[in-house]
Formats: structure tokens, sequence, C-alpha cells
């Protein structure tokens, strides 16, 4: 009874220290920007007025709907799962919006409100699969899942056939056509033969045949166009087309009509591929549309320069108008249409139109051409290009939104504090320059605090006429029209944002409102891949505080061609490439295998990172022979291989006015077939404030902070076909294992959270089928070995380690701890959770230390006792009812207030605010009343000024008495 | 302040008796009027009340110098009393008693005047003694309330970081 007394007491006083937000502080320091993704299906909605909206089908699973006002999101589903590019296919007619999703699901919403109005599974072990509404109808979709057909009624989403496909074993059926009451279906059987199908409305085989094709891949570019099946070989560069009862195929080589391909791709001029033509993109920068008949493939219009096209159907005469685009120069794309059947260009439509450099080559367009008043044709283009962007164009050659899809791609944030104002930064000057006199020295003072005092005044006036109203985040304006000052604010709380996303377009956001200050494409970076997912580093080599240097980021990816490294080194501020260094970034001739930013600083205050190549030479960048000779020998750096799944320890020797990597440690992880997942070293920099910990009876445990440690996660499968999780803490500079523990039964993905010295680390437990959260702390004991020193090679003895599980009652996606300026503040734990929340849990609840058997030294200690669940109350989600989708990271940074952490969660949508884990305890509380304080505080000295002076003339009267 | 005054009435005897001693030396005057001879009498009675003034002098002196040990017993009842926790009252108690212990010592020479006798240094001792019985009580009670910093934790805003030997970075293999 008592234990649970205690228990109640510690949890209210404890979850009092998690302050909710008010209703009217909603909003005021946390925005939240949410995105759709790349968009590979796009139409105007015909649902209601025509073009009021646009529907998007996106490689991100997010199926949406934009009004083409504002390109602000009217709905959006997410569907499940985290397949890329799952949506193969998107249908609209009148009342629906059918997709096919994953290879599971064909789901009808409806267009106005985004309402899931039927869905049904449509399992098939293919990997391809397509959809369509049979012609003339509208009222049936036709399903290939790979080997199965299926006929849905559009409106009920009732089953009506279902119908398994002849050889499916062998033969993967991811193309389906309808005409005249016949649906059609094409395999591919892989290096044999391609097979045609064609059933009746009744699921009866009415036309079956094979067409040899040794050439044809899995992967293999074939769609339908009309009535003829048109596959491209990208090995040969060769096209083979059929009619859809052919009996072989005809071949022509690009080459033969003259073309230079070079991954040549098909594209589809309409949605529902009912005309004979198609285009191909050549190589990237030229295109044109070939058409089909009897004879075979031929050449209807080369388009150079174009890279995306559609026809779309002429309002009055129903012409095929053929819509192109393509960049014409860094600033400016064209765009041309022609009459399809003709293949003449409709020349006052063509038009040349301000698209920034940014935004890359064209990639997609959607058109929908409208007539107006006096005969002229108006269009509405969605564009979308290389960098993710949508843009919607109109007549007049002007965008009227600009959505940045790449920000739903993010891989990497820092965040870098503003300059200091001008007149800071002259009195900074002041101080630090000794060799003026004295009189210019007085002059320059005398000049800064009068920029100063005016600077007040301006402010006190602006303040006074109430200007200082928030920008609203208003999504993608392009060209940031209102310019605002970016100088740091008193408590340094709003930064900037720098976001390296998977296209490697890097953004400049503004931390408070979460406008785009800055935006730079690096066209010719790809991310690295880790663990089977985009990995773009973005490091900060210089921060902003080494006035007059500029602040320096560097982003490195791998260049798209060679694969060699690329470094974009850049002001995070300006987002301006560094001088002498190319926009594009600096291209390597070598292969990156690691990178590490180095602690120590050059004489311009850079930090250079140190380039493990593939040849095992480690280069710095910036070249700097001074720090080379510090990190000899005393640098060390490691490699896990996801291939081999054996973990290296390099030790960096200078040889010959070169850095080499020296092998001196390896361990295999990788026994019983068990894979590493995760690697997580602590974050560099990381400021730990208390070296231990203070026990009841007032020792020291001294906690084990090794700043080599690195956590590393493996998963296996065991005897038993159980699943299990390894997690090893690993000394990088010795290899040695400095702790390891093994989870029967559960699963990852492993999150974890390496930070002091402990460890947090959530997966599933499948016996149990729920989540947990494990949490090991490591502790020297109550005497440090060494006070002054820590090093790998003489390590302390093996810490005590303390570990405690517990049960997280939701599937959460991504875990990050809080950050503060020196450590002092408590830290807290953000989790992201599947269900769009951002929780915030104190360290508290996850302590190895909670004892299960709470003693009275416990109670005085602070310590909760255990219990195996984490509770969550609502003031714990961060994010309120700004529900944030498939996070996939959490960036922390510390503010200028040791309170305040500063927290990005990114990942389909941002969300950013702030976190202060121990309350404001360094800022005065926002109702503190100045006025009555002060006003108390001037009476009180006003009332002894006036008491002194009547006693004074009391005894003066006295004295006289 | 009793003691004080029975002093000062001390000092006064002793002035005067100095005084009538020069007076016998000047025997050719005549006796003033109304003056008996008795006089002579309280000669040796002064003579008597030397050695009395004597141990009184003693006596008092052991007063003030036994003071700050008889104080002790009740500080110790009051401490106990007080109890460990951390609050305004055992706080001020400490205090004062230290402050008091301190006062004594700062103002020692002044009491060591007021010591005479024989046994002045033994006293002087003693009363030093006391006050440092006073002082140790306080400090521990200050130890047992916790306000000494005694312990590691005390120190350990001041440990700094351990310097690093070694660096070490990297982690996946990225090619």
């Amino acid at each position: 009874m008592s234990i649970v007394a205690l228990l109640m007491l510690a949890l209210t006083c404890l979850t009092g220290s998690n302050h909710a937000l008010f209703q009217d502080q909603a909003g005021t320091y946390d925005w939240r920007q949410q995105y759709v993704g790349k968009v590979i299906h796009a139409m105007f909605d015909q649902s209601t007025v025509s073009g009021k909206r646009i529907l998007v089908a996106t490689q991100q699973n997010v199926v949406a709907s934009l009004f083409s006002k504002n390109g602000k999101i009217a709905w959006r589903q997410i569907q499940e799962g985290n397949v890329q590019d799952s949506i193969s296919s998107l249908l609209h007619s009148d009342n629906s919006l059918v997709s096919l999703s994953g290879h599971a699901f064909l789901r009808n919403w409806s267009p106005t409100s985004g309402y899931l109005q039927w869905e049904v599974p449509v399992n098939g072990s293919g990997k391809s699969s397509q959809a369509i509404f049979i012609e003339d109808t509208d009222e049936q979709i036709a399903v290939t899942s790979g080997n199965t057909l299926y006929v849905i009624s559009a409106k009920t989403g009732s089953e009506k056939l279902k119908q398994s496909l002849p050889n499916s074993e062998s033969t993967e059926y991811g193309l389906i056509y309808s005409k005249s009451d016949k649906i059609y279906l094409v395999g591919i059987a892989e290096d044999q033969h391609v097979s045609v199908v064609a059933y009746d409305s009744l699921g009866t085989i009415q036309y079956q045949n094979t067409l040899p094709a040794i050439w044809v891949k899995m992967n293999s570019q074939c769609e339908i166009f009309g009535d003829n099946l048109v596959c491209l070989d990208t090995i040969s560069n060769t096209v083979y087309s059929t009619p859809l009862d052919g009996k072989a195929f005809k071949s022509v080589a690009l080459s033969d009509f003259g073309f230079e391909p070079n991954q040549p791709k098909l594209v589809a001029l309409t949605e529902d591929n009912s005309i004979n033509s198609f285009g191909i993109i050549i190589d990237g920068e030229n295109a044109a549309v070939l058409g089909i008949d009897a004879a075979g493939v031929k050449v209807v219009k080369d388009l150079p320069q174009a890279t995306a096209m559609q026809v779309s159907k002429h309002p009055e005469t129903q012409a095929n108008v053929l819509v192109t685009v393509g960049r014409r120069s860094s600033d400016d794309i064209f765009l041309k249409l022609y009459d399809l059947a003709t293949g003449s260009e409709i020349i006052d439509m063509s038009k040349t139109i301000h698209v920034a450099s940014h935004h890359g080559k064209p990639q997609k367009i959607v058109v929908q051409l409208v007539k107006r008043k006096e005969s002229l044709l108006n269009f509405r283009l969605l564009l979308v290009s290389d960098d993710h962007s949508m843009i919607l164009l109109q007549t007049s050659g002007r965008s009227v939104w600009v959505r940045e899809e790449a920000l739903a791609s993010v891989l990497s944030v820092e965040m870098v504090d503003l300059p200091v104002s001008e007149v800071q930064a002259k009195f900074d000057d002041e101080f630090g320059s000794s060799r003026d006199d004295i009189v210019a020295m007085f002059i320059k003072r005398f000049k800064t605090q009068f920029l100063q005092l005016q600077t007040f005044i301006l402010q006190l006036i602006d303040n006074i006429q109430g200007h200082k109203h928030k920008a609203i985040f208003t999504e993608g304006h392009e060209e940031g029209d209102d310019e605002f000052e970016l100088t740091r604010d008193n408590f340094n709380l709003n930064k900037i944002i720098v976001a390296a996303t998977s296209v490697g377009k890097v953004f400049g956001l503004y931390s408070s409102t979460g406008k785009i200050v800055w935006r730079h494409m690096l066209h010719d970076v790809t991310p690295f891949s880790r663990y089977g997912s985009p990995m773009l580093a973005l490091l900060v080599q210089r921060t902003t505080a080494h006035f007059p240097h500029q602040p320096q980021c560097v982003v490195i990816g791998k260049h798209k061609v060679t694969g060699n490294g690329v470094l974009s080194v850049f002001n995070p501020i300006t987002g301006v490439p560094v001088k002498n260094t190319p926009s594009e970034g600096i291209s390597l001739h070598f292969q990156i295998k690691q990178f590490t930013l180095l602690p120590m600083n050059d004489d311009h205050f850079i930090k250079p990172i140190a380039i493990l190549d593939t040849n095992n030479r480690v280069y710095l960048y910036p070249e700097n022979k001074k720090i080379m000779k510090e990190i000899d020998n005393t640098m060390y750096m490691f490699t896990a291989s996801e291939d081999t799944n054996t973990m290296i320890g390099y030790q960096i020797k200078q040889m010959d006015d070169e850095l080499k990597a020296q092998e001196v440690w390896a361990a295999n992880l990788g026994q019983d077939n068990q894979v590493i997942t995760s690697v997580t070293a602590k974050k560099v920099g990381e400021h730990v404030h208390s070296q231990g910990l203070i026990l009841a009876d007032r020792s020291v445990l001294y906690k084990y902070l090794n700043p080599n440690l690195v956590a590393v996660t493996t998963e296996g499968i065991d005897g038993q076909a159980k699943p299990f999780i390894n997690m090893y803490l690993i000394d990088t500079v010795s290899g040695h294992i400095v702790f390891s523990c093994y989870h029967r039964r559960v699963h990852g993905p492993v999150k974890l959270v390496h930070s002091e010295n402990w460890v947090i680390y959530s997966f599933y437990n499948e016996k149990n089928r729920r989540n947990e959260i494990s949490v090991v702390e490591m502790f020297e004991g109550s005497k440090q070995s060494n006070s002054t020193d820590f090093s790998s090679l003489h390590p302390p003895s093996p810490p005590i380690v303390m570990r405690q599980a517990f049960i997280f009652p939701f599937p959460l996606s991504t875990m990050a701890a809080t950050v503060t300026e020196k450590g002092i503040t408590d830290k807290h734990i953000m989790i992201a959770l599947k269900a769009g929340g951002i929780v915030e849990v104190q360290r508290q609840f996850l302590d190895a230390r909670r004892p299960v058997i709470p003693k009275p030294e416990h109670r005085e200690e602070g310590i909760i006792p255990y219990i195996p669940e984490i509770p969550l109350s609502f003031e714990q989600f961060i994010n309120y009812n700004q529900s944030v989708f498939n996070i996939r990271g959490i960036h922390t940074s510390p503010s200028g207030l040791e309170s305040t952490s500063l927290m990005i969660a990114y990942g389909l949508d941002i969300f950013f605010t702030r976190a202060m884990p121990s309350k404001m305890f360094d800022v005065l509380k926002e109702d503190f009343d100045y006025f009555f304080i002060g006003a108390v505080l001037s009476a009180m000295i006003l009332a002894s000024v006036i008491t002194k002076k009547l006693a004074e003339r009391k005894a003066l009267y006295r004295g006289w008495k | 302040m009793a003691s004080q005054q029975k002093q000062v009435s001390r000092r006064q005897i002793k002035d005067w008796s100095i005084n009538f001693r020069g007076l016998q030396s000047k025997k050719d005057l005549a006796l003033p009027p109304g003056f008996s001879n008795k006089g002579q009498d309280s000669v040796s009675t002064a003579d008597a009340t030397e050695e009395d003034t004597e141990t009184l002098i003693v006596k008092r002196s052991w007063d003030i110098a036994l003071a700050p040990i008889k104080q002790i017993p009740m500080n110790i009842f009051i401490m106990w009393m007080a109890g460990n926790t951390i609050s305004i009252f055992p706080i001020m108690m400490v205090g004062m008693s230290m402050f008091r212990s301190f006062q004594a010592f700062f103002q020692i020479s002044a009491t060591f005047k007021m010591i005479e006798g024989s046994q002045a240094n033994l006293q002087k001792f003693v009363f030093f003694l006391g006050n440092i019985a006073g002082v140790v009580i306080a400090v521990y009670k200050c130890q047992s309330m916790g306000l000494l910093p005694t312990h590691a934790s005390d120190w350990l805003a001041f440990v700094e970081p351990q310097r690093r030997m070694e660096f070490s970075g990297g982690g996946v293999s990225l090619s």
C-alpha cells in the first residue's frame, strides 16, 4: 500500500514537471509542414469543378488532393508500408479515385473528401501490378497482381471475377489493357518470352499467345500503347513492338533513328495509354515521340532538349495536343505545343517560362487545356522537376505556386546559429583589436554606442506601433518576398536549419517560421546507401562563433555517375558555396569509405574532415600539415561492413606526407548469420556537465564516459527460427567489446539513442507482441581511475553495467535525446510514434537504476520504483494535434538558453518545436508581473526617502525643543 | 552584568584602601573631626579582605573561564532538539552558536584582560578550550546536517570532463 502511495506521489510529482502547452501557445514557437513526396501519378480532379484540385499519388505511398489555387493539401492519405514507388496505378473517374498500392490493396477514395470508400485486398506474389478501368464502362476495374486477375466493381468494391493466370509460376503479369470487352494481360518470363492472354468478362480465355523474347528482363520497360505492346531493352537500346494479337516482336534500334541513347526511358503520353504513340527520353536531355503502325515504330516528332511531355485533348477540336517542356537555360524552361496528328507546332502557345535553376530539369508534366473566351487556348500545367518540386504554371507563364517536395525526403539536418547583428559585431570588433590608439577607440566606442541607441529607439518605436506580427508560414512561395533580417535574438533561439535531402537539394530554413531562406541544388550528388536507406552527410565545420569568419557547412555525398565522393562546402546562413569551390561541389577522385569530423580546429577555426577512401588512404579537407601531424597515431577510424558484417578499426598514421589508415583490429559480428543493423556513436562535441551521480549516502557514482564507444546492434535468426538481437558496446580505438547483451525472440527495427553513459534502444518483442525499450547505463564506480584523461588504450576497469527494460505502449518510428548548451539540464527522450505523435519521455522513467523493491535511499535520490510500463500522458505529446507521419529522424540542437533544446522531426512531414526538459529555470515566467514588481520597488524606495526626510525633520524639531 | 558591577566596586575598594594607606603614612596630621581610631581596625580588616578579594578574583575569573563550557550541554540539547533537517530554525541555531563561539574568539584579548589572579593562565586555557568545544559542536552539527563539503559529491561540480587521449570516428562502410 505504502509503495503504491509512494509511486503515485512520485508520478504526480514528475508528471508535474512535464508542462503542457496552453491553447494560446499552440503554434507560437512550433510549426509543422506537411508534404506529399515525389509525385508519380497526377491528374486534375474531374469530380467537382474541373481542375479545382489536383490528385496525386507519390513515391512516399501518399494519395492526396491539392488545391490548384494555392497548392495546399485538401486531403492526404498515407498508406501503410515503407516500400518506395509502391503505388502502381492511380485511376480517376467522376466519383472515385482508385489507387493500387503495395500489390496488396486496391482502394477507392472519395476525390472530394479523401474518405476511403472501399478497399479490396489483391494479394499477389508478384512484384508488378497494374489496375485499369475496363473500357467504356468506368464501372469495373481490372487488376493484375502479378499472377491473378481481378475484376472489381468501381462502385461497391465487390469482386466480380478472380482468375488465376496461366503459367503464373514462371510468368509475371504486370500489364493489363482493356479493349472492346476483352481484358488483355501481358506477362514476362525472364529471358524467355512474353505472354499475352485475353479474357472476356466472364473469365474465359479468349486468346493466348507467347512471343519469344530472349532479351526480356523482369525490369524491362514494357508498356501497352493503344493496341500495341512496346518493350524497351536498355542493354541494346532497342525498341520491340508488336500488336497485342501479333505473332512476333518487331525490333528497331534507337540508333537507327539517329539517336544516341543513354539509359532511355519510355514515357506514356496519356494516363490511360489509349493512343498509338509514346514518348521516349533518349539520354536525359532529349526526347522524341514515336508512333506505332502496321510497319512498326517510327519517329513522329523529334524533341530536342525536352524532358517531359504529355498529350492532352484540345477542348474544342478534340485533337490530341502534345505538350512538351524542357530546360532552355539555367533560369528558364521552354514550353512547346504540337498538334500530334500533324506534328506542327502551335506557335502562339509556345513560350519561355522562368523556373529557377535549382529545380533542375522537368521530369513530368500534367496539362489541362481549357478554352476561354476569344477562342484562346488556356492551360494549366503541373510541372514536376528533378528536385521533386511541384510547380503549377498558368497560360501567362506565371507560376501560381511551388511545393518543395524534396523536404519530404530530408536525410540530415543541422542547426546553425544566426550571425550577431551588425552593431553587436562592431562591438565585438572593438574589443577584438588592440592596435588602435585611445582616441580612435573612443570614437569607435562612441559610434557603436550611438548605433546601439539608435537601433534600440527604432525597436522601441516598432514595438509601440505593434508592427511585430509574425510572418505566417505559407507553403511554397517562390522567391521569399519579404526579406527579413537574419540576426541572432537575445537567447539564440532562432537558427538556420540546414536540411540535406535525398535529391541532393540543400535547404536553409528559418527556424522560427520554417520559411525557406535559401536552397541549393547539387545536381550531381546522390546519397550513399546505408542499411538500404539513403544517407547524405551534413557536417558543420565552423560555427558562427568565429566572427569575422563565416560559418561553414559541408554536404558529403557521392557522384551520380562516377560514384566518387563529392563535397559541397557552403555558408549555412546564405547557402552560397564557399569561395573557390564549385557550386556543384568538389568532386573527389576516389570513393569515400568513411569520413569523420575532427575535433580540433585549424588556424581559421575550421574543423577538418578526415576522409577514408577505399584504398585506406586518409585525406583531410581542408588539407593541413599541422593537423596531420597532430592526429598522427592518436586518430582512429572504424568501418562496419554491411556485406561481411565485420567491424574494422584503423589507426591513422602519417607516412611521407600522406595519411594512411592501418588496420589495428577487426571484429566479426556476423556469426550465426547476424546482420549489423545499426552503428551509433555519441554526438560529436556532446557536453556532459556532471561526471557522476550523487547517491543517497552522498558518495558519487562516476559515469563511464568513454568517448570512443559505439553501440552496434545485430539481428539474426536462431536455431529455433526465432529472431534475436544483440547489442554490443565497442570501444572503437582498441576494438574491445565493453559490453554485449542478447535479446531472445525480439526483432527490429532497432532504434537507438546513445548519449553520455547510457544507451536506450527499442525493439519489438515477438513473444509478448509489444514494443519494448531497453536501457543500459554504465558507471565506473565510486572512484575514477583517472580523473583527468581518458585513454581507450589504458582503459579503466570494466564498467558497472545496469540495465532495465520497459514496455512502450505504442509502435515507434524513431528516438532522439535532447541536448543543451552545457548539458546541465535533464535529458529527455523524444520518441516519434508511428501514429503521428511525438512524445517527450523523461529520463527518470527510462532509468536503468529504477529499483523493483524501493528503499528509502532510492526515494531520497528521486528514483522512481520500477514498473514495466512507461506511462504516457497527453501533456507529453509535444506536437499536440499536429500529427506528423513517417518520421525518419529527430534532430536536437542546443539554444542560447541552457533550459531550452530545439527539436526538429523530419520525415514525410516536418515538425519543429522547443523542448524545456527541466522547465524554464533560467527565464522569468511569461506571466512575471514586471509592472507590479517595478511599482512596488519604486514605491518602497520613494517611501524610504520620504520617511528619512520626515525622520530628520522630526529629529531637528526635537533638538530645538 | 552583575559580575562587571562587582568588579568595578572591588576596584573602588582597592583604590580607597590605597588612599587610606597614603593617609596612614602622614601621622603628624590631626585626625579629622569625628574620625575614630577604629579606622585602624579597618586597616587590619582591609588586609583580611585582600586575601578574600584574591580568592574572589580567582573565583570570578573561573566563572568567566568556565562560562563557555557551561553552555555546552545546553547547546547540545538545543541542537539535538533541532534535528538534522535543513530548515530555517536549525540553521539559525547552528549559525548562532557558531557565531557566538567565533565572537568569543574575536574578543578573546578583552576577555583575557578580565581574567586575573594566580590561575589566570589555566583559566585562559580553559576559556579557550570551552570556545573550541563550542565551535566543534557547531561544526559537528553542520556536518550531521550535511552542510559541510566533506563528501566527494560536494566537489563533483568541479570535476572536469576527462580529456580524450585518442580520437575516433567512422560508421558503416559507405562503399
